[in-house]
């Protein structure tokens, strides 16, 4: 109990700085005037630690997330988006096969800031790094493929392998719901958000018959050059520490 | 409640923009690709273009069935696929299947024989000695209605019983530089006899004789199957590397009612004059009465010669040296001496132009006293005439027959002997060792560079074959000779052209003869679509460089 009352006291200290530095001080004083959600800024975070497991569309991965101030913490962690996708789709141009990889792996730090005390509201910035951000789409014959008199077995037609490569550091901005730190042991709470990559490099490397289509990069290129958002919809399961 | 309804707004508001951004931010990752095929399955390719011995006719080789024969015709294969030997426009693109590996130790051997239709059959024998190096190779037909100059034709109709003929008597008239005829005597009562020597029951026979003389290039350049052939037969035995020196050739066609006459039930008689200033190799000296010259046949449908007898020259009633043979069977008949051992002594050619950096294609060949061909150069493992020749080439002609007199003439145009710009003094190729041809040529017009680019679009794919194919460049409005054959390997190839002149370009690939017409010059261009080829051309100032890329419909599945 007597540390339970230190920690209280700890946030509220940590709540009234807020309130007097923060840049949404100005937005925060109508709110409190209004008196509907004091209660919920002085309980603040009933833990300010916490590991997080989330599961999303930049892949799995954890990370730890701190309280540094009742309505600013901030998380930091990794993530792995190791999919293959065998056959995933067709191409018209060629009798074939089209397995997709995608291989992304990030190390992340973003801070979350709760402008509304008590909603789960959360605006979040940051940054991740992506050790490994790369898409291959590794094109295969499957049939014969004519052109004019000359027919191609797939052995002989060759193969295209297409890669985009978003490596390195990319900002990150986005919004949450629900409470980072559970108020019991554990709660799920969601990111929707972006990061915005750097520009994909690319490349086209195809084999036998299929071997000049590397000229093709550069438009390849160019069509990729629009691929920064990376959309994040993330659900985080969050285990207080 | 505020503060909910704040934070739902913010959310979708967030939401909406990030929906945006991701919708405009992208288009499609293959927009605007053509991928990209390579069709160059084939080996070595070989154009062979047929053409009309007589320049000034108007009537060219068009379409027609080709036979392709040999120990290696298996391996032949039109250069865009199929084994359909359908030339076009007197185009025949052909080339290997993709097994065959010709070497210079182990040549792929094949013989074209076509009959087409106006002109006198034609048949040649070609050795691919190279998987890689594109060979293009003129045949010169000869139009009955329009003989080459040196040349004479008898078409003549006579009149059968029962397949017999009564006594006959076909002769070629002298006509043009064409100063000797010839004389087919039939026997009474000769019996007309196809190929498996049955009666050929008809009451009248068509007779195509072309008589071709040793004074015209033209004429030269219409010897079927070439003076070099792979080998020939003589007493059963085969004897290779031999250099045919002719005093004449006798191309005979005979159809009795819808048959094609093969052999006679009696000899025929055929007499030939010879050119007075035929040179005798074996006495160099003009032919005197007395001297032997063998005769051979050839089945043009195989290119092989064989032995049939040897005739004796002799002055005939008219006062002209002449020769007179008899023959059973109807073929293609040769008046020539022969040359079976060359010396095996290698000419090596070191060639001088006086314009530095002027690569002009002309025509250099081994000629003997009568400027007749001996042996062409042999680059990058081809037998070539019509070759790129430049300030310091030195080549070779790796076997050059056993003759006491020859030289090498410059021709800027093949076949036009009025073009000869260069030629050296007589030697003997097998002790001369190096020959220096010194070549002054006219000023050349000012040349600009060309890459050309040359894909199949399928029409119904966003794929481009980068075909393996033959590009036939006309100058518009020009002589007959002002061509140029380009190969274009993997769709691309670079060349020369004269600056601001129009063309004709062609290409046919996959079946069609695809066409169009531009200006190359210093300037961006268009090229129309006139018949299935078309695009556009842009012009490099820094490198002096038109980059023109064509494309015509191509049917994938």
């Amino acid at each position: 109990m007597c540390l339970k009352a230190a920690a209280q006291d700890i946030e509220k200290t940590q709540v009234a700085y807020a309130a007097v530095n923060s840049p949404f001080m100005a937005l925060q004083r109508p709110l409190m005037k209004g008196g509907d959600i004091a209660t919920s800024v002085i309980p603040g975070f009933s833990s300010k630690k916490a590991i997080a497991i989330f599961v999303g569309t930049q892949g799995v991965g954890a990370d730890f997330r701190y309280g540094f101030l009742p309505r600013l913490s901030a998380r930091i962690g990794g993530g792995v988006t190791p999919v293959n996708m065998p056959n995933a789709f067709q191409v018209n141009d060629f009798k074939s096969q089209v397995d997709l990889k995608v291989n992304f792996v990030n190390a992340h730090l973003i801070a979350d800031f709760q402008p509304f005390p008590g909603s789960g509201f959360r605006l979040a910035v940051g940054a991740g790094y992506f050790v490994k951000a790369k898409t291959q789409a590794d094109v295969t014959p499957t049939g014969s493929n004519t052109f004019g008199n000359i027919t191609y077995d797939p052995g002989n037609l060759g193969d295209i392998k297409l890669t985009a490569d978003w490596k390195g550091i990319a900002p990150y901005l986005g919004v949450g719901f629900l409470r980072t730190f559970p108020g019991n042991l554990f709660n799920v709470n969601i990111d929707l958000g972006t990061y915005y990559l750097t520009a994909p490099q690319t490349t086209i490397i195809g084999t036998k018959a299929l071997s000049p289509n590397a000229e093709n990069n550069a438009q390849f290129q160019k069509n990729l050059s629009s691929y920064r958002w990376l959309p994040v919809l993330q659900f985080n399961f969050n285990f207080r520490l | 409640m505020k503060a909910k309804y704040f934070t739902v707004t913010l959310t979708a508001i967030c939401a909406c923009i990030l929906s945006v951004l991701l919708i405009t931010g992208c288009r499609k990752p293959t927009a605007d690709i053509n991928w990209s095929v390579n069709t160059d399955v084939y080996k070595s390719p070989v154009l062979v273009r047929f053409v009309n011995a007589n320049s000034s006719s108007t009537t060219m080789p068009d379409e027609f069935t080709v036979q392709i024969s040999g120990k290696d015709a298996d391996k032949v294969m039109m250069g865009s696929g199929g084994t359909d030997f359908q030339a076009q426009k007197g185009f025949l693109p052909l080339a290997l299947d993709p097994s065959a590996n010709p070497s210079p130790e182990n040549p792929v051997i094949f013989n074209v024989y076509a009959k087409i239709p106006g002109f006198a059959p034609v048949s040649q024998t070609f050795i691919v000695t190279s998987d890689t190096i594109p060979v293009d190779h003129t045949i010169f037909a000869l139009e009955y209605a329009h003989p080459a100059d040196g040349t004479a034709v008898l078409q003549k109709s006579t009149t059968l019983s029962g397949g017999t003929a009564p006594a006959t008597v076909l002769s070629t008239s002298p006509s043009g530089s064409m100063t000797e005829s010839s004389t087919i005597t039939i026997q009474d009562g000769t019996q007309m006899l196809d190929a498996s020597q049955n009666v050929i029951n008809a009451s009248t026979l068509e007779s195509d004789i072309v008589h071709f003389g040793t004074s015209t290039q033209s004429s030269m350049l219409s010897f079927p199957g070439g003076f070099n052939p792979i080998d020939v037969q003589r007493d059963g035995q085969s004897y290779h590397d031999v250099t045919f020196k002719t005093g004449g050739f006798l191309s005979i066609k005979m159809t009795a009612g819808n048959s094609e006459v093969k052999f006679f039930s009696k000899p025929i008689t055929v007499s030939a004059q010879l050119n007075n200033e035929l040179i005798n190799p074996i006495t160099d000296q003009p032919v005197q009465a007395g001297d032997t010259i063998p005769i051979w046949s050839m089945n043009e449908q195989t290119g092989q010669w064989k032995y049939e007898t040897t005739a004796t020259a002799a002055l005939d009633g008219n006062g002209k040296m002449s020769i007179q043979f008899q023959a059973s069977h109807l073929s293609c008949w040769n008046i020539d001496w022969w040359f079976y051992n060359p010396c095996r002594s290698v000419l090596r050619v070191n060639v001088h132009i006086s314009i530095p950096g002027f690569r002009p294609q002309y025509e250099m060949v081994l000629v003997d006293a009568n400027e007749q061909y001996l042996g062409g150069l042999y680059t990058d493992n081809t037998w070539a005439t019509v070759v790129t020749l430049y300030d310091g080439l030195t080549t070779v002609i790796p076997t050059v027959p056993d003759i006491g007199r020859a030289k090498i003439v410059v021709y800027t145009r093949r076949g036009d002997p009025t073009s000869k710009i260069a030629e050296t003094a007589f030697f003997n190729p097998c002790t001369k060792g190096t020959i220096d041809v010194t070549i002054t040529p006219p000023g050349p017009p000012e040349l600009i560079n060309v890459k050309l680019n040359v894909q199949g679009k399928c029409t119904n794919k966003k794929v481009v074959a980068n075909v393996g194919a033959w590009v036939y460049l006309y100058k518009l409005n020009a002589a007959w000779w002002d061509w140029k054959i380009i190969y274009v390997n993997r769709g691309q190839a670079a060349f020369q052209l004269e600056n601001g002149a129009t063309y004709f370009v062609a290409t046919y690939y996959g079946g069609g003869f695809y066409t169009t017409t531009g200006t190359f010059n210093k300037n961006d261009m268009n090229f129309p679509q006139h018949n299935g080829l078309g695009g556009t051309a842009t012009y490099n100032a820094a490198n002096n460089t038109v980059t023109a890329y064509l494309t015509f419909a191509l049917n994938c599945r």
